[in-house]
């Protein structure tokens, strides 16, 4: 990996570090370890970081078509015939659960009802946040997004 | 005298090895490729130069 594993004072040298990032998904952080003969730093820690995402997530914050033909599968489907909270786990865990960077159900508990409903109808200017309801191409009826309120409100 | 030839010994014994010896020095140590798709093998190049006035050897370059 080392493109000279001897240098003279003064001589430059690289690392190439290389990730393969089929398969994987989401955040990854990988360190390689530099072993010299330097008595004062004898291992050297270097760090890539990166997000890996597959095709139809490469553009990050894009969610313009999320409710169309390539990503209804799963950002819609699943959430077909459900109501109140496993309407949720369906169509809006996958952006607001732990660890995903939108709060969760418990931070947004504490808002209230009527800018819940406002929200999820409209969804949030420059955020990845559609608009959920009917008269905005989303998939979800006044109803439904009632049954959301309610089950937001009183997890 | 003695003190003399004392001192410029401890001043020798403190002052050599800090310059005979080889010294690794990063450009930078941390790399974010930002967002990367599953279907590439993203790849970066970490330049070092030796500081030092003595050879510097790589011994061993290890990924966990
Ligand atoms: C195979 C299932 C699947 C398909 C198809 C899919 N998504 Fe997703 N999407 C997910 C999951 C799961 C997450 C949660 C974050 C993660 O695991 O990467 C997510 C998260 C997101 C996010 C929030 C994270 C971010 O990248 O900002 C957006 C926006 C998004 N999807 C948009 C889309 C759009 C637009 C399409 C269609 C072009 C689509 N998705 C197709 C499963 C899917
Ligand atoms: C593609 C990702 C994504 C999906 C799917 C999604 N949201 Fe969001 N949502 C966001 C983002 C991003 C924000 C703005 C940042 C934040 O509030 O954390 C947001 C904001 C909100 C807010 C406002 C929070 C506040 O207090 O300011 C509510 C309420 C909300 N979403 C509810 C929902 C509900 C209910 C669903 C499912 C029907 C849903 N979201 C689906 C990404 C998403």
């Amino acid at each position: 990996m080392a493109s000279l594993s001897r240098l003279k004072p003064g001589e430059k040298g690289r690392i190439q570090v290389t990730v393969d990032a089929a398969g994987k998904r989401g955040p990854i952080v990988k360190t390689v370890q530099v072993y010299s003969n330097d008595p004062k730093l004898p291992v050297v820690s270097l760090q890539v970081s990166m997000q890996v995402r597959d095709s139809v997530h490469l553009k990050k914050g894009a969610s313009a078509g999320i409710f169309d033909e390539a990503c209804r599968s799963c950002h819609v489907d699943q959430g077909r015939g459900k109501t109140g909270f496993e309407l949720f786990r369906a169509d809006c865990f996958m952006c607001h659960n732990a660890g995903t960077s939108a709060q969760n159900i418990t931070q947004m508990s504490k808002r209230p009802e009527s800018f819940l409903r406002r929200v999820i109808r409209d969804g949030v200017a420059n955020s990845t946040m559609p608009g959920f309801s009917q008269a905005n191409g989303g998939p979800l009826t006044e109803a439904e997004i009632d049954s959301l309120v309610k089950s937001i409100r009183n997890p | 005298m003695r003190l003399i030839a004392f001192t410029l010994l401890l001043l020798l014994l403190i002052t050599m090895p800090a310059y005979a010896q080889p010294v690794i020095e990063f450009v930078e140590m941390k790399h974010a490729f930002g967002a990367v798709s599953q279907e590439t093998k993203p790849e970066h190049f970490f330049e070092f130069v030796n500081r030092g006035d003595q050879e510097l050897i790589i011994q061993k370059v290890s990924a966990s």
